[in-house]
């Protein structure tokens, strides 16, 4: 009896193991698809970021397909500025590159915790709560702002 | 360096020439014959004022047969304590003959113990050549690219220049004020009004008119100005502005219309800040304030009274393209602090008291001179004032401009030898008189030659400085448009950060009329010497729609660029004194710093060790070495607050992810 017991157990026990397994592996396209606003960077709020009167916002869109887009006002402007490109997933590490060829500044573990977005790129962790981004956000959302370099060309402004 | 020496009065008998020498606060150089300004005393200006002159300076004014004696600024009791403040009050202006020598007056007014100050009226000049020529048709292809339908603003290459080889073979894209892009956030605003002191401006040109300003109140006459519709004509005391008397060259309708001329009406040209509605009704307002008339005009008092009438009426801009020769006032502590000269008062009572919803106070912009001088004109190289040089279409230094102490920033002033081969499309192009001028040379009698009518090019940094007067009203444009309120010095820093680097280019030479022939001009001179950089309005706007915040790497000493904040010529206006205002404990907390943040080489050095954000303030002088106004014209501090955020992981183009 007692080896019976055992014996149903393992696969049991194996069974649970492989759903957790994967549960850590493999992000799903659907839980990360949407738009998302991010609450907090390395703990801090962002209300507690940015400058006078305005806080630090950021929205991000995953159409759970491969594509997204930022809209961040890092700014005391009104304005948001849209980034976009690609992404993509491998168990629950997101990579990416904007539309201008650039790599996003890390690859970011993905993971969620009550319905929020984490995702944390080295020693940093930003978390996003679920928000539809607003369409006056969207509808005057400005590119990156260019600057005429030295030789003439205009170039988008170069952070370290 | 001209007419640098002291007046020596002959001595007094009782030994007060020493005293009395000093209480003469200019030379005599360029002196207007005829007239004299004096600043009274207190007593002596309450006398005045009610009718009972000190016994002393009466007998004076007999003696030498005076016409009359009256305030260079009219009593006003509205602006009474205001003027009170700044000695305003006190200034009287005393008139002989017409050909009377003043300095045969200026040592015996200066013994009466009821004068203060004695200053010679100076006759300014227009920095410009006052030629013009007509524009050819079918020359610059940019056309699809601009947004206005003004025929001729494809021939403005200093608006917008793709580098357009058949306007020159050295014409360079990006010598513009790169206003463009500009032009889809804002075109002006009528709430914005720029005083242009100068010539008559044409009010009832067709590509002016709807941008004038119209004086609400022009049938108040109390503050002593009657039918003042559109301005003034100081220069004869009378509502009715004059601009095509013999002597009168189109000066003042050109650099009004570089500021505001219609936008968008199917004709002429384009002005920076003159609307997008082709009807006038969003352009900035040109207020004309005439100080030169034919050949009369130009002198202290006269543009000491346009000056206050200018800030009384509302305006937020003083475009002066006038200025004494260079180097015949040589430092700030000579034109102020030492001088205390009626028009650094009156400038300072309109930087003070001028402005609009956006600005508390005014900016005050001048050519800096067309003499070659390694130092701007003055009254334009004061510290507080900016003062503007030029350049051609080829984004290098015009064979011309002043440069060096006292230059605040460059803008297209237009050059006819852009390379060895003449060419008027090379300037400027702007409105003018519709009809001809006889003009007229220094010996007063005409040349044979006219203005070209309706609109023409000129060169000089009398072209130049409207560039910047332009901008800067659209800047105060857009800034009523986001909301956005600045001081002075805010937003004085802002215009002078707003600018592309032109040092880059300066090496080598470049082929244009110098000395008096076609020949190699070498440019290191001008390196570090033209100012902050060439003006961009499209900068001026971005920075005026937001402080952006600036993303450093947490765990690394880093050097940041600080380009969007003192423009593309950081790196060189960063290296004339730079600081960084040292952080409290708590903010340097706020990122974990563990020492104050430096500039070094035109870069921002800082080392956060946490995750935040802190704002900093940087500053660095434009215009001149040091802020000790004795040596040389001193330099102006501009500031920007720079906002640093700093986290674990930066892109490189300063997206989120």
């Amino acid at each position: 009896m007692n080896k019976l017991i055992f014996k149903l157990m393992v696969p049991v026990l194996a069974l649970t193991a492989a759903v957790s397994c994967n549960q850590k592996e493999h992000i799903d396209y659907d839980l990360l698809s949407g738009d998302w606003k991010l609450t907090t960077l390395g703990g801090v709020p962002v209300e507690d970021l940015g400058l006078d009167g305005r806080s630090l916002d950021v929205y991000i869109s995953f159409d759970g397909a491969g594509s997204f887009e930022t809209f961040q006002r890092l700014s005391d402007s009104d304005r948001y500025v849209r980034y976009d490109g690609w992404y993509s997933v491998s168990g629950s590490v997101a990579s990416g590159q904007y539309s201008d060829g650039v790599m996003w500044a890390t690859d970011y573990v993905v993971s969620y915790e009550n319905d929020n977005l984490i995702m944390t790129g080295g020693t940093e962790t930003c978390v996003y709560a679920r928000a539809q981004i607003p369409s006056e956000v969207r509808d005057d959302a400005v590119p990156p702002f260019w600057t005429r370099s030295a030789d003439g060309e205009t170039v988008p402004p170069r952070f370290l | 360096m001209l007419g640098c020496s002291k007046e020596m009065p002959s001595p007094a008998p009782d030994g007060t020439a020493g005293y009395a020498e000093a209480k003469i606060i200019n030379t005599p150089a360029e002196a207007a014959e005829g007239s004299i300004l004096v600043c009274l005393d207190g007593e002596g200006a309450a006398g005045a004022l009610s009718g009972a002159l000190p016994e002393d300076i009466d007998s004076l004014l007999a003696a030498y047969d005076a016409v009359s004696f009256e305030r260079v600024i009219p009593y006003d009791v509205r602006h009474e304590e205001s003027y009170r403040k700044y000695g305003l009050d006190r200034w009287y202006r005393v008139t002989f003959a017409p050909d009377f020598n003043p300095e045969l007056v200026a040592p015996a007014l200066a013994r009466l113990n009821a004068v203060d100050k004695v200053q010679y009226n100076t006759r300014m000049k227009r920095t410009s050549d006052l030629k013009s020529y007509a524009p050819a048709a079918g020359m610059a292809s940019a056309s699809s690219q601009l947004s206005f339908n003004d025929p001729y603003l494809k021939d403005q290459w200093h608006y917008y220049n793709p580098g357009d080889m058949a306007l020159s073979t050295n014409a360079r894209a990006g010598a513009d004020v790169n206003v463009k892009d500009a032009w889809r956030l804002t075109a002006g605003d009528p709430h914005v009004i720029v005083a242009v002191l100068d010539e008559g401006v044409q009010y009832t040109h067709p590509d002016l008119a709807a941008n004038m300003w119209t004086n609400p109140d022009v049938n108040d006459d109390s503050d002593g100005y009657k039918d003042d519709l559109h301005g003034y004509n100081f220069v004869a005391k009378s509502g009715q502005i004059t601009w095509d008397k013999p002597g009168d060259s189109g000066h003042g309708t050109h650099v009004a219309g570089t500021i505001a001329a219609v936008n968008n009406n199917g004709i002429g040209v384009c002005g920076i800040a003159g609307g997008s509605s082709g009807n006038g009704s969003d352009g900035v307002r040109i207020m004309s304030c005439q100080v030169f008339d034919g050949t009369d005009g130009g002198t202290t008092d006269i543009s000491s009274e346009a000056i206050i009438y200018a800030a009384n009426m509302g305006a937020s801009i003083l475009q002066c393209s006038f200025g004494s020769l260079a180097g015949t006032v040589t430092n700030d502590a000579d034109y102020e602090n030492r001088a205390q000269g009626i028009e650094a008062q009156a400038l300072n009572y309109f930087l003070d008291n001028a402005g609009c919803d956006a600005i508390d106070g005014g900016i005050a912009i001048f050519a800096s001179g067309n003499e070659s001088q390694s130092m701007a004109a003055y009254p334009g190289a004061y510290r507080r004032l900016v003062s503007v040089t030029a350049i051609g279409c080829d984004n290098l230094p015009a064979n011309y401009t002043n440069y060096g102490y006292g230059c605040d920033i460059a803008a297209p002033g237009g050059e006819y030898y852009t390379g060895s081969t003449y060419s008027e499309s090379t300037c400027i192009l702007s409105t003018m008189p519709t009809e001809p001028i006889d003009e007229v040379g220094t010996d007063g009698q005409p040349t044979g030659s006219q203005t070209v009518p309706e609109y023409g090019y000129m060169q000089g940094t009398s072209m130049a400085c409207p560039h910047v007067s332009g901008v800067a009203a659209l800047g105060l444009s857009y800034a009523l448009k986001m909301g956005r309120h600045y001081t002075q010095d805010q937003f004085m820093s802002l215009l002078l950060t707003s600018v592309n680097d032109i040092d880059h280019l300066l090496s080598g030479s470049k082929r244009t009329m110098y000395n008096n022939s076609i020949s190699q001009m070498p440019l290191s001179p001008f390196k570090g010497k033209m100012g902050s950089g060439t003006i961009d309005a499209w900068r001026l706007l971005m920075q005026i729609e937001g402080t952006p915040v600036v993303t450093v790497k947490v765990g690394q000493e880093q050097g940041v660029s600080l380009e969007e904040f003192f423009g593309g010529g950081a790196s060189s206006v960063l290296l004339n004194s730079p600081e960084v205002e040292p952080l409290e404990i708590d903010e340097m907390n706020a990122i974990g710093l563990l020492g104050q943040p430096y500039v070094k080489y035109g870069k921002l050095y800082i080392h956060p060790t946490r995750i935040g954000s802190v704002k900093i303030t940087v500053s660095a002088l434009v215009g001149g070495d040091s802020e000790n106004a004795s040596d040389t014209p001193s330099g102006q501090r501009v500031k920007r607050e720079v906002s640093i955020m700093a986290r674990a992981n930066v892109s490189e183009n300063g997206g989120w992810l």
